[in-house]
């Protein structure tokens, strides 16, 4: 009796996972393997739960983006609503609701002379350059898209200190002089300490470093602000917390309110500047990118000093699993998200990443985006010859411009653009 | 003495507030008075008595932008 | 939104007329009808000392159900206007009241920064705080977490009827706060504060311009239709305005692939 109630449950849990991924539109199989298909069916840990040691700061910013998110109806939107948001100086969230929907496909023309306008009017022609340097590939989470995966089975690397010196000394080198720390998202691996004194080392090269790291603390965040840095990015990856939740199966990551008041976090910490994005092609993209755009529409309103920046990264093949594609996010949806940011935060900084070729990209560039890096990789140790080979770590994506910075260079310029290797400089 | 929206005056045989807000032409109901920068509600204009150096405002709404 | 769902509303005290009437410098026989030509649901009033031999009872001559707004004029710095307020308070019986405090004699310009400590301590003392100022983006940021109910920022120095002067900054209000912003002083005519409201403004304060006017009722009811007309034209959204010169520039969105 009690077995077949055990295999009634089995069943229907099957059915459950089946019932839900045909209701849902925005499944990217693309993803999914059979391995990551069992793994769905575990018992995991309740996502929406802080775990112990994590900081909740009860903001109401996380409420009100998804509250906007939930009512965001992209069809109901028409083309006079994309007018009159086109016509608009100063945009608001409708605005922006309007720019996302299916409605302004036949304006993507006139968005895209607008939003190179609104560039050129807070911009200039410039354009600024930063590489990232990957210092650790650990990792404790489970998300089942990312090469860096805890049970993706690839070469695992940490750099040392004299490591991540010698790293640095070649980006210098090349003349970039904002500089991108990144890590893998293993606490315990790569401590906030370790952290903070690769800040330190890159003060000594760079003029502006940012950071993309795992979600720590406002007073862990003040350290490494205190250690040099200036910009933190978390990507929410996505703002649908169900969704969120079948593609993190295990890990700190796993707990999205964690995650999704991270920025604020680093703004109580004291950065200047917090970075935003969906990864596109997980759910929805239309509201992922909705949601995006009001996290750091609010942010910067409650934190009118906050530097605003986003990016727009579309889902790439990793190793192990070469068929990962950004479902329905083609190159003109991804466009349209650019100019829909660009034309609803004008100042805000846009990155666009090396997960896109050279004609996307600078054509990107050209139009709405106002950051780009060059001579990227994504695996650790990548940047200097003098890291042995063995104690070089695996990529997290593939990359679909490997330029080098001399080449971007020349292609800005050729563009009419005007590099700018930095336009601020830290002072603590 | 004391001193009266600014004027010097005698006590003299006034007992209390609401009496020198009386004598002076106003209805309570209209004005409000402060006593060396408190204000003393309506209803105990009658049980504060005036004592020698005490400076009153009595106060009322006039037409204003 | 649909029209008659329209009210302004100052910390959950809702009002469906967007004028806000001043009392000032005109004969008050003609405050009631002024009032109620202009529909106004809020008329501000100043605390002065009372004259000796009686004083006329303002009161007398506002409709009942109008909300009295006490100001603090002739307050110099926070201190004085809480003291106003107070005053103020225990007169009218409301929470309302509009800080005003200003340090200069000749333009009358509001001193922003001791408005927002007046703001923070009234606020705190449950006051409904209506606080005039000169539009600056960082002093209603400030003003709005000391709490106060709205922002009045000033179109042009108080009384001189000039208009818009301020346009441009008002607009940042109206675009980065999520309070009411009332525009307060300088508007000189109805066109103008039917422009004020078409930019989104909440509610327009004038006094002088009808006070100053051949006719003070009729003055204060072109002000009232102006209001609500720019009111409904920026509810119903503006037409579009097509910009002379068209620019053909080569297509940006030629290098799309997919």
């Amino acid at each position: 009796m009690s077995e077949d109630k055990e295999i009634n449950t089995a069943l229907k849990e099957n059915m459950d996972i089946k019932a839900a991924m045909s209701e849902d539109k925005h499944i990217n199989t693309s993803i999914l393997s059979e391995e990551i298909l069992e793994d769905l069916k575990s018992n995991r840990i309740d996502h929406m739960t802080y775990l112990p040691g994590m900081e909740d700061i009860h903001s109401d910013i996380p409420e009100r983006v998804i509250a906007a998110m939930e009512a965001y109806d992209y069809d109901s939107y028409t083309a006079s609503d994309v007018r009159a948001a086109l016509d608009k100086k100063n945009r608001g969230p409708e605005d922006f609701a309007a720019l996302l929907s299916p409605a302004a496909r036949p304006f993507l023309e006139e968005m895209a002379q607008l939003a190179r306008k609104e560039k050129m009017e807070h911009f200039g022609n410039s354009i600024n350059f930063f590489t990232p340097i990957y210092i650790a590939n650990y990792c404790a989470n489970y998300c089942i898209y990312c090469g860096f995966n805890c049970h993706n089975k690839i070469k695992r690397a940490k750099l040392n200190e004299n490591e991540i010196r010698e790293e640095m000394e070649a980006i210098a080198a090349t003349g970039l002089q904002e500089i991108l720390i990144l890590t893998g998202e293993s606490k315990q691996m790569s401590d906030v300490h370790y952290i903070g004194q690769a800040i330190k080392i890159a003060r000594e090269y760079f003029k502006v470093i940012g950071i993309e790291i795992y979600p720590v603390n406002s007073d862990e965040y003040a350290y490494l602000h205190e250690c040099g840095a200036d910009y933190v990015t978390v990507f929410q990856e996505t703002y649908n917390s169900d969704k969120y939740e079948s593609l993190h199966l295990a890990g700190n990551k796993r707990i999205f309110p964690y995650r999704i008041n991270a920025q604020e976090r680093a703004l109580m910490g004291g950065m200047r500047g917090v970075g935003f994005a969906a990864l596109l092609g997980l759910d929805d993209f239309r509201k992922d990118a909705f949601a995006t755009g009001m996290h750091g529409y609010l942010l910067q309103r409650k934190y009118p000093r906050a530097e605003i920046a986003f990016s727009c990264p579309r889902l790439r093949p990793i190793i192990n699993n070469d068929r990962i594609n950004p479902m329905d996010v083609h190159e003109t949806e991804l466009l349209q998200v650019v100019l829909a940011y660009r034309l609803f935060m004008p100042f805000a900084s846009i990155t666009v990443s090396t997960r896109e070729c050279k004609r996307v990209r600078d054509n990107l560039m050209n139009i709405a985006a106002s950051k780009i890096s060059a001579a990227s990789d994504t695996g650790v140790g990548a940047h200097s010859e003098k890291v042995d080979k063995k104690d070089k770590g695996d990529a997290q994506f593939e990359i679909d411009d490997d330029r080098s910075v001399e080449e971007v260079l020349e292609d800005m310029r050729a563009l009419g653009l005007q590099p700018v290797m930095n336009d601020y400089v830290y002072c603590g | 003495m004391i001193k009266v929206n600014g004027e010097e005056m005698e006590i003299g045989s006034l007992a209390n507030l609401k009496e020198l807000v009386e004598s002076q032409g106003y209805n309570p109901q209209l004005v409000v008075c402060e006593v060396n920068l408190e204000i003393v509600s309506r209803e105990k204009l009658q049980d504060r008595g005036l004592e020698e150096g005490d400076e009153i405002e009595i106060v009322t709404f006039m037409q204003g932008g | 939104m649909e029209i008659n769902d329209d009210y302004l509303d100052l910390k959950g005290h809702k009002f469906k007329s967007r004028f806000i009437l001043g009392s000032g410098k005109y004969s008050i026989d003609l405050i009631k009808a002024a009032v109620e030509n202009a529909s106004a649901e809020i008329v501000t009033v100043a605390l002065r000392r009372a004259n000796q031999g009686g004083v006329d009872n303002i009161f007398d001559y506002i409709p009942k159900d109008v909300v009295l707004l006490p100001n603090t004029s002739g307050a110099r710095n926070a201190e004085e206007a809480i003291r106003i307020a107070h005053l103020s308070r225990e007169l009218s019986g409301s929470d309302f009241v509009k800080i005003e405090i200003m340090r200069d004699s000749k333009y009358l310009l509001p001193d922003n920064f001791e408005t927002i400590k007046a703001t923070e301590k009234l606020a705190s003392e449950g006051f409904v705080v209506m606080p005039y100022m000169y539009p600056d983006l960082n002093v209603a940021r400030d003003l709005r977490d000391a709490g106060a109910a709205c922002i009045m920022p000033l179109a042009a120095p108080i009384g001189s009827n000039r208009g818009l002067e301020t346009r441009a900054f008002i607009k940042i209000l109206i675009d980065e706060l999520d309070l009411p912003i009332i525009v307060d002083a300088g508007i000189g005519s109805p066109s103008q504060a039917c422009q004020v409201m078409e930019m989104g403004a909440s509610a327009v304060m004038a006094n002088t311009a009808i006070a100053t006017a051949g006719n003070v009722p009729a003055m204060a009811e072109a002000f009232a239709q102006a209001i609500k007309a720019g009111r409904e034209a920026y509810l119903a959204g503006l037409g579009r305005i097509v910009k002379e010169g068209a620019s053909a520039s080569s297509p940006l969105t030629g290098y799309l692939r997919d």
